[in-house]
């Protein structure tokens, strides 16, 4: 039982950063290697909400920090990408992978290398749950599932019946059409960096509050990667089955083989995706050419 | 004058040229149509006026589009859409993985919520097939039936001036005239000016007031329709009811050496 509650966190911690991935693609062909740096980003903002001292309660600081995350990933568009539009898709990519590595910089230069653990600061107990026999859960990861469940929900819900959800798609499908309809780009592409680099945080965030946060939690975001591939770079859904697949090896690797694998596996399992089907479980083919 | 066209020049890549000097007026209230070959440039034309984005990496390099005496050459799509400019594109006119519903509910327009409603309902009353479909996917329609949702979705940005790229490409006759023939019913309801693009000529001079020959980029001729349609060199060269081999041959050479599209 243990081992499956296991795979629900993993894979719901995976799910929740890689619907990141996916939204930026879907909505511009672009894939965001920095999505991880970003998250990482989040999870140390909510540090430096958690240390004010005069925000008084806890939902302040994490409701602050969400703020704050939301914005970086607009601005990531506005100052950054906005200008690698009518460039090619690869010149989009390596400007992300730049910005990655800037990042990774940037916050051992503002934060230190040390661990930190942001729970003790917010003053959140983070007890374990014993959910069944012999099979126990914090209650952080608890809530994480809960949060991915949500998440995934208001985010179906946004792609299907919202204004601005319609919109993104259409823009995904044909941008040209999108903007000869009225549809502004700009604010579509700012729109998709914000919920992409927003939900990322929220992962980074819950990661760090369950388990304390240093910047190899980037290893994670990368590790999520895979996951949204092996689903489908453009499926949401596909995402939530690629991150089940990626968690359900690694923890079954760590549990009955050995633990050193968990870091290479997600990664062999990428490859023999891009081999055997490189769009994915549920994506669709023809967009690979474009990629 | 609605639009005003004047020494349009257009540069693809910076260096490929894709119309080099066209002039065209269109006055309101009229349709107006645009005539000539592939790659005559007639479609860039269009283009330029609803706006180019960064993928098409291509500018107004010359010249002036006026609409409603502003200037408006090298603005984005969706700031000529808010100014009331809307296009029927020749290719990918719908979204194909979207209901036709959702193809009309995605339109960012320039007017409230009730005009919206006022349209759609418009658009639906015209295009009674549409209404039927409104719940299929649209890369699931028929031609004709794209065609008709691409001219509602162009409507719903609530234009005045309705830019059309091919009406008649790819469809049977008996589909064009339907769809003809319910434009103009939905054209005089919401007082629309439309610029047509045409490759059937018979079509072209048969809907417009007023026509303009495109050839390599240029305007080679221009005229009412009335007078166009007893001109002897549009017969010969794209009605095909006059004029020998050797004409015809010049002019497939000609087509060959034209700019690229």
């Amino acid at each position: 039982m243990q081992i499956v509650l296991n795979i629900l966190v993993l894979g719901s911690i995976y799910s929740l950063i890689s619907c990141g991935y996916v939204i930026i693609y879907k909505v511009s062909r672009v894939l965001n290697l920095a999505h991880g740096e970003l998250m990482m980003v989040g999870a140390y903002l909510l540090l430096t909400t958690a240390s004010a001292g005069w925000l008084g309660s806890p939902l302040a600081a994490i409701g602050l920090a969400l703020v704050l995350s939301l914005t970086v990933g607009i601005l990531v568009y506005v100052l950054l990408m906005r200008r690698m539009t009518g460039e090619s898709v690869l010149a989009a990519v390596l400007t992300t992978i730049a910005l990655g590595i800037l990042i990774r910089g940037a916050v051992v230069l503002l934060w230190s290398a040390q661990h930190h653990y942001p729970a003790t600061k917010l003053h959140i107990a983070n007890p374990s749950i014993e959910l069944f026999q012999n099979a126990k859960l914090s209650l952080i990861s608890l809530i994480l599932i809960g949060v991915t469940v949500a998440t995934y929900a208001a985010l179906f819900a946004f792609m299907r019946f919202g204004r601005w959800g319609l919109r993104m798609r259409a823009t995904g499908q044909n941008a040209l059409l999108a903007a000869q309809r009225g549809v502004n780009l700009h604010a579509v592409y700012a729109l998709a960096w914000g919920i992409s680099t927003f939900t990322g945080a929220v992962a980074g965030m819950l990661i760090a509050l369950d388990s304390g946060l240093d910047s190899t939690i980037v290893m994670i975001g990368l590790k999520a990667f895979p996951a949204a591939l092996v689903g489908g770079l453009d499926s949401l859904a596909g995402a939530i089955i690629g991150s089940i697949i990626i968690s359900a090896s690694e923890v079954i690797l760590i549990q009955h083989f050995n633990p050193l694998l968990s870091d290479a596996v997600p990664f062999l399992i990428l490859i023999a995706m891009l081999v055997i089907r490189p769009w994915g479980l549920f994506g669709t083919r023809e967009e690979l050419d474009r990629v | 004058m609605m639009l005003k066209v004047q020494n349009l020049e257009v540069l693809y890549q910076r260096s490929i040229l894709g119309v080099a000097d066209i002039s065209i007026d269109v006055p309101k209230g009229h349709i107006v149509a645009i005539i000539g070959a592939n790659g005559a440039g007639k479609s860039t034309t269009l283009r330029a006026i609803s706006g180019f984005i960064g993928l098409d990496d291509a500018r107004v390099s010359n010249g002036s589009i006026l609409f409603d005496g502003r200037r408006i050459e090298n603005r984005f799509p969706h700031q000529i859409a808010h100014l009331g400019i809307a296009l029927v594109p020749e290719r990918d006119k719908v979204f194909p993985n979207l209901t036709v519903q959702e193809n009309l509910e995605i339109v960012a327009s320039r007017t409230g919520h009730a005009e919206r409603r006022h349209l759609e309902a418009s658009i639906y009353d015209s295009f009674p097939r549409l209404a039927a479909l409104k719940a299929k996917l649209a890369g699931l329609l028929s031609g004709g039936e794209r065609q008709m949702l691409a001219i509602g979705s162009a409507i719903m940005c609530s234009p005045t001036l309705l830019l059309i790229d091919e009406l008649s490409l790819g469809l049977a006759p008996v589909i064009v005239d339907d769809i003809a023939e319910r434009l103009m019913r939905i054209r005089d309801e919401l007082r629309l000016t439309i610029l047509l693009v045409e490759q059937s000529t018979a079509i072209a001079l048969r809907m417009a007031d007023y026509a303009y020959v495109f050839e390599n980029g240029r305007v080679v001729l221009s005229g009412s329709t009335d007078e166009l349609r007893n001109d002897s060199s549009i017969q010969d060269a794209y009605l095909g009811t006059s004029g020998g081999e050797q004409r015809n041959y010049r002019h497939v050479r000609n087509r060959a050496q034209g700019p690229a599209k």
